[in-house]
């Protein structure tokens, strides 16, 4: 018996621990990285600390009008490239606390003109997120449910650009400050938990920088199964959907920005040791309705991460 | 183990980007940092160097195939060698620069969709490469453009170069007309205009910036606000020596108007209409030193005004009929442009009152 359940919480911690749901950038062209994606809120253990690395690289090119991809005679090539690091801490078996800082690298050249690339890169933002989880699955409970709430700091560069400076989506960091709401529930489908469906959400809302420019506010909202293949491999495909207001530059609204995002997600991860695993996902856009005339968005984007575990 | 992977961490951290930030490691030669304004009221307008395309290769097509148009549609009109031509807003609202061509001439028209403002330069003499591209900066809310030849950068508004190796350069600016497609039509029915088949996926029937057109709302600062009209109030501003006066388009006559203008030792003539939605002025001294007066010819369009020698003249100066024959009248300093966007860079600026 007491093997069976040892058995048990290896499987469910292998779960835990492999079912990493890798951060994804912006899916537009804005500064820094869409750090709302990027929190786990119910996969934590007391005194534990887990660390994680995400390096995302993201294809930011694909031209579209509305609801419609337009062709781009202008061959832009827009990518930006970002690593979090992510450190989580169970203070007790409910509340634990999240850290993300970021680093961005940004680029962009017009293949029609003969003018040089541009890039930045710098310091993002960082993030910081208190929450407490309400029930965690267990052999004997099939639901987890946590909230967060979360403190969105400009710990980054935004004034990258010279002798002028960048526009803001080029910038590393917002320069600003924010706050957001977190949601995460969990469904294991059977009793070893080795099917289980997942709902995250969040609301995030974004102050002004120093140049009146603000990236206003978001929700996101990701749903999706995880699958435990064996004791090493774990599989995830999902859908994530988010909703953004327009930019704001001095109370303004900024025309061609802001819309709805939905896309498919898919990720697997490997388990290295019983406290360290890998994985890479990727995704890419199912459908859209963005603002405006004309806007860029991500083509797809990738992510490799490492998470380990520290008791 | 810990420690290892710790350390592993701080590694990967550390050596992103080289452990500082910056941007685009090639900086500008030191010629290139220094502009005729203020750079710190230069600013990135978002889509980069040529992010916005220009037209490098415009056909033109009689007026009469431009289904794309309707009559109230704003359009930029010009002549080469008497004949006339024109560009739509709708379409320079999206490229901002066309590179012309014809009869062995190098000219740029440039329009800029957030200063309502147009010009029409020749192309610098000593240039090979006499395009021009867009920039993607912006100074005081207006396209600041660049030339290939050199990649110095032109100020739309100031007409001149105010960074790169022509900088303090003056355009050789030649006149436009920025009227309704109904009303230059009427004036020149034998005219060609652009084709909206233009090499790119763009939406000519979408305005590319919401309601930009018609809100109070501003989508960059600008050195200096004036609330004493509609920021978006499309006027004709005139610089003349230290002459610095506005015309709302809107407040002329439905018929075409004329007022003559002598102020601050300057004479110059101002022609207008509302119902036309056109506006342009001129000097008002003849080539040969002689002071003109003039009244408003209805219903003869392009023909506009009549002196009191009594000869006839057109909506682009040049007379058509009496002892002036083929005379020109002299071009001042005028555009149309919001009201906004003018006093940004000429504040103070006076208001006619009609």
């Amino acid at each position: 018996m007491l093997r069976y359940k040892s058995y048990l919480w290896i499987a469910l911690s292998l779960l835990v621990i492999g079912k990493n749901r890798p951060v994804f950038a912006a899916t537009c062209s804005c500064a820094g990285v869409s750090l709302s994606s990027s929190i786990q809120l119910n996969n934590f253990e007391p005194q534990v600390l887990d660390l994680s690395v995400h390096v995302t690289q993201s294809d930011i090119s694909k031209l579209v009008s509305g609801r419609d991809t337009v062709n781009d005679e202008t061959l832009r090539n827009r990518e930006t490239e970002t690593y979090l690091l992510q450190a989580s801490y169970g203070i007790t078996e409910n509340f634990a606390v999240t850290g993300v800082m970021s680093w961005v690298e940004h680029s962009r050249s017009i293949g029609s003109s003969q003018s040089p690339s541009e890039r930045s890169s710098g310091m993002g933002d960082s993030l910081v997120v208190a929450s407490y989880s309400f029930a965690k699955i267990t052999p004997f409970t099939s639901h987890g449910f946590a909230l967060g709430l979360g403190l969105r700091i400009p710990t980054g560069e935004d004034s990258n650009g010279s002798p002028i400076t960048f526009a803001e989506d080029l910038q590393p960091s917002q320069g600003a400050w924010g706050s957001s709401l977190w949601f995460n529930y969990q469904y294991a489908l059977d009793q070893q938990a080795s099917f289980t469906v997942f709902i995250d959400g969040n609301f995030s809302t974004n102050n002004s920088n120093d140049r009146g420019y603000s990236f206003d506010s978001e929700w996101n909202l990701s749903s999706g199964i995880n699958y435990q293949l064996s004791s090493a491999w774990t599989t995830s495909v999902g859908l994530a959907y988010r909703d953004a207001n327009p930019h704001l530059r001095q109370d303004v609204s900024i025309p061609n920005t802001g819309g709805r995002w939905l896309d498919g997600t898919i990720s697997a991860s490997y388990s290295i040791n019983p406290t360290s695993s890998i994985s890479l996902a990727y995704r890419i856009p199912v459908a859209r309705d963005l603002n405006g005339a004309l806007q860029f968005t991500t083509r797809d984007s990738m992510t490799l991460s490492w998470s380990s575990r520290f008791k | 183990m810990r420690f290892l992977t710790v350390l592993a961490i701080l590694f990967v951290f550390t050596a992103c980007g080289g452990g500082g930030g910056g941007s685009d490691s090639d900086s500008p030669p030191p010629q290139q940092a220094t502009w005729l304004i203020n750079s710190d009221q230069v600013v990135d307008g978002g889509p980069g160097k040529d992010g916005i395309p220009s037209i490098d290769n415009p056909t033109f097509i009689n007026g009469d195939q431009a289904t794309y148009l309707i009559d109230s549609d704003l359009v930029i009109g010009y002549l080469v060698n008497g004949a006339a031509r024109a560009v739509p807003h709708a379409i320079v609202d999206w490229h901002e620069v066309v590179n012309l061509q014809e009869n062995g001439d190098s000219a740029v028209l440039s329009y800029c969709p957030l200063t309502g403002t147009a010009a029409l330069w020749d192309a610098p003499a000593s240039s090979t490469n006499k395009e021009f591209g867009v920039s993607g900066l912006l100074y005081n809310s207006n396209l600041i453009l660049y030339d290939r030849e050199t990649d110095s950068n032109w100020s739309q508004m100031l007409q001149q170069s105010v960074n790169g190796e022509l900088i303090r350069q003056t355009a050789t600016v030649q006149t436009v007309i920025e009227t309704t497609w109904l009303t230059w039509r009427t004036m020149y029915p034998e005219t060609l205009v652009l084709s909206d088949n233009t090499g790119f996926s763009r939406d000519y029937q979408t305005y590319p910036y919401g309601s930009f057109r018609t809100d109070s709302n501003l989508l960059f600062q600008v050195a200096n606000e004036d609330a004493r009209l509609h920021p978006k109030e499309r006027v004709l501003g005139i610089l003349n020596g230290g002459l610095n006066k506005v015309y709302p388009i809107d407040q002329f006559s439905a018929g075409v108007q004329v007022i003559n203008e002598a102020i601050s030792n300057e004479s110059f003539v101002v022609i207008g209409s509302s119902d036309l939605d056109i506006a342009i002025a001129y000097n008002s001294t003849a080539s040969d030193g002689t002071l003109l007066q003039f009244t408003a010819i209805e219903s003869s369009l392009p023909i506009v005004m009549q002196d009191n020698e009594g000869n006839q003249w057109d909506i682009f100066g040049k007379a058509v009929s009496g002892p002036r024959e083929n005379e020109q009248l002299a071009r001042i300093s005028d555009f149309t442009a919001y009201w906004f966007a003018w006093v940004a860079f000429f504040p103070s600026a006076d208001i006619h009152s009609f």
